[in-house]
């Protein structure tokens, strides 16, 4: 009888054992699978329809897919393509200052000058806003009748015009985003033994080679980490273009990123094209997971 | 140990739990804040008596009251629903106001749901006969039985057809978000002296302006700020509309095409403002003789000092005749098993309030849809009492409420800024907008 309670209480323990981490990521998975899992389940379902939000879904197959992809008179084809090529334009420029910049300024705290911390929480503060405020802030700015740059003599519509446009969307958005990407980097040369640096002080290193040698491989996984999250996340750039390139109160911007395409296509002003924006979510999800498992990919390589 | 595992474990747990709570108040605590707005809390400050009628309200069954007025308008609306709860109704209106994007994406999902769906809201006139072939609306007739003065004898005729379908009403208009040409009465009087002593500018009388006007570096009229509406006023005198029935859109008709080119030829002969500029500052600084806008914006004009400023009707290519088009901001109920006779007779109450006390919505700037104070003299003050001043004003005003408007306005916003500003060719422009509404039509049939 005691046997038996020992066995069955050593067996609920091992039970207990097994459930105890499920109590930990519980609340988790929890909010992951409600917020995360079953939209993107939700809305690979309705790329395969057509449905206007309030109706009941038609299923299409796979005919959304091939407008988007392979209809070459089709305005869908031609909204992805356009929507697509500004954001890889957008990728390929803001990731590699969007990493290169929060580097540079956590390199220069890294050094605890009388300040520093003041110069942090300016350097993060920007982090806070709400991309709306960024954008009014930046367009007034750059207004060159009645902006900032006028006092200067430019009279040139930086927001709305070659090359500007572009240089304008990519200051904004780093300045807007480069908190994020700092204080991580912090964190991590914040862990870098010091005995090292000394070590190469005494080798006769000079302050960039301790920086190339030192800090830069120290820090390598977050590195990695932040342009994984960089690459991801400006994939899915919306808000900047749309505030900072409008073409006046009210116009269309000049930047059109696909995220816009795909909002435009499900919330625009008429009936909701549900199904087809989906389908470009999805195409945009599968280009994104593919990026990132050739990032993961040449990472592993390297280990 | 084995007590500093279980703290560890016990911490963890607090700390899971408290996320888990943390996340159900937080879900309870938005739909709170929602009810909660700015507005809602100047309107408050403003009368300490509808504050202690509004603490009681929460606990009383009420009328949602869904709207969009996140502006100065939404005081005016807050002023007219606490007058309306003072008088102590069977249920008290509960006004949560939200931008309109959140307005248009929360209605399908309450809908879908069943749960949720607000009891009155207010819907732009362009969505109305979407939203009534999507089955969204339910009748006013029993508003109407409720409250027999809310009918079409008592608003702007045009208006209220708006929401007339198969004979029947779905939807009672507020009001008229004109959309005409202010001007600026002092460069008007230096640069073209006489231009409105006929409340009507003509392309020919812009034209002959532009030279005198950009000599000086004043800018005659910016027509990329709503200049589709001045457009679709051009193409109606011509006797285009933006459909040619339901289904098909008529974008790349001639009388759009001259449109749109009139208007580029304004910009091209330098009478416009660059690409860009934010037109409406332009206006208020002093340096446009005329610029396209909404009434509603006429508080904000108004709260310049220095600028004495007047609007007229929008652009014309001759005196013989003239659109100005309009926005509309209207009544809807969603069908709602849940809601009862009682409730419908409190909206109707509520909305023959508004009627009456129309005065109070002319404050924000528009043009109230009901009559009742246009013969008030604050009202006819005002400069938006223009468009009601007279009968071929009001029967002027036109509406861009076809079922796939909001198409065909999303598709030609893509376009028109490039077109007038010579980045994209007109015809092939309006060719590309004209293929994208029947391509997001095609998807509904």
């Amino acid at each position: 009888m005691v046997t038996d309670n020992k066995k069955s209480g050593r067996r609920s323990g091992k039970a207990r054992g097994r459930l105890l981490p499920l109590v930990f990521i519980g609340p988790h998975l929890i909010l992951f699978s409600v917020f995360v899992l079953f939209p993107i389940l939700y809305g690979l379902v309705i790329s395969f329809t057509k449905w206007d939000l309030i109706g009941t879904p038609e299923w299409v197959g796979l005919a959304n897919y091939k407008e988007i992809l392979f209809n070459m008179e089709s305005t869908y084809h031609k909204d992805f393509v356009a929507g697509l090529k500004n954001t890889v334009m957008f990728v390929a420029l803001n990731v590699p200052v969007s990493i290169l910049v929060p580097l540079g300024f956590a390199l220069l705290l890294h050094i605890k000058a009388k300040g520093s911390k003041v110069f942090q929480s300016v350097y993060y503060l920007p982090t806070l806003f709400s991309i709306s405020a960024v954008g009014i802030m930046w367009m007034q700015m750059l207004n060159k009748r009645f902006g900032l740059v006028s006092i200067f003599g430019i009279k040139k519509a930086l927001t709305i015009t070659n090359p500007w446009m572009w240089i304008m969307l990519i200051i904004m958005s780093v300045w807007w985003t480069m908190g994020t990407n700092m204080v991580i980097y912090q964190a991590a040369l914040g862990g870098v033994s010091k005995d090292l640096y000394e070590s190469a002080a005494l080798d006769g290193a000079s302050g960039f080679q301790k920086i190339r040698y030192i800090a830069l491989p120290s820090i390598r996984f977050q590195l990695l980490y932040t342009l994984v999250i960089t690459v991801a996340g400006s994939f899915n750039v919306y808000g900047q273009p749309l505030m900072l390139t409008q073409q006046g109160t009210g116009g269309a911007p000049k930047i059109t990123v696909l995220i816009m395409t795909i909002t435009n296509l499900a919330f625009g002003s008429g009936q909701s094209i549900a199904g087809m924006a989906s389908a470009m979510a999805v195409i945009l999800g599968v280009f994104i997971l593919v990026v990132s498992l050739i990032q993961f990919r040449l990472t592993t390589k390297e280990d | 140990m084995m007590r500093k595992k279980i703290g560890k474990a016990g911490l963890s747990l607090c700390m899971a739990a408290m996320l888990a709570a943390g996340a159900l108040t937080g879900c309870g605590g938005s739909a709170e804040e929602e009810a909660q707005t700015p507005e809602n809390a100047a309107a408050e400050d403003m009368t300490e008596g509808a504050a202690e009628d509004v603490t009681e309200a929460a606990s009383g069954d009420e009328i949602e009251f869904w709207n969009f007025f996140t502006g100065p308008d939404g005081d005016n609306m807050k002023v007219l629903v606490d007058g309306f709860n003072a008088t102590n109704p069977a249920y008290r209106i509960k006004n949560v106001t939200m931008a309109s994007g959140d307005l248009y994406t929360k209605i399908p999902t309450v809908v879908n749901s069943g749960e949720g769906i607000p009891d009155l809201t207010i819907v732009d006139v362009a969505r109305i006969p979407m939203f009534y072939e999507q089955g969204l609306l339910e009748s006013m007739a029993s508003v109407m039985e409720n409250a027999p003065e809310v009918k079409k004898e008592n608003y702007n005729a045009l208006v209220w057809d708006t929401g007339t379908f198969d004979g029947e009403q779905y939807a009672v208009p507020l009001d008229m978000g004109v959309i005409g040409v202010a001007y600026n009465k002092d460069l008007v009087e230096q640069y073209a002296p006489g231009v409105l002593d006929d409340n009507l500018i003509t392309i020919d009388e812009i034209k002959e302006i532009i030279p005198k006007a950009s000599a000086d570096g004043i800018v005659t009229v910016p027509v990329s700020f709503f200049g589709y509406e001045q457009a679709l006023a051009l193409a109606k005198q011509e006797g285009g509309d933006l459909f040619k029935d339901e289904n098909t859109p008529n974008i790349n008709s001639p009388e759009f095409t001259k449109a749109v080119q009139t208007l580029k030829d304004i910009v091209d002969l330098g009478g416009c403002s660059e690409e860009g500029e934010e037109n409406l500052q332009l206006f208020m600084a002093g340096e446009a003789i005329f610029c396209p806008d909404g009434v509603w914006d006429a508080n904000a004009l108004n709260a310049i000092e220095g600028l004495n400023w007047g609007i007229t009707n929008s652009l014309c290519y001759n005196t013989d005749t003239f659109y100005n088009f309009s926005n509309s901001n209207q009544f809807v109920m969603l069908k709602n098993d849940k809601r009862s006779d009682e409730k419908e007779k409190v909206i109707a109450d509520f909305l023959e309030y508004v009627r009456v006390n129309a005065l109070e919505w002319a404050r924000s700037g528009q043009v109230p849809a009901s009559s009742a104070a246009d013969d008030e003299a604050e009202y006819a003050a005002m400069n938006q009492h223009f468009f009601v001043s007279a009968p071929e004003m009001e029967e002027s005003i036109r509406f861009n409420n076809y079922k796939y408007s909001g198409y065909a306005n999303d598709a030609i916003g893509k376009v028109f800024g490039d077109i007038l500003f010579g980045h994209t060719d007109l015809e092939e422009g309006l060719a590309q907008a004209q293929k994208q509404a029947e391509d997001n039509i095609a998807q509904n049939q």
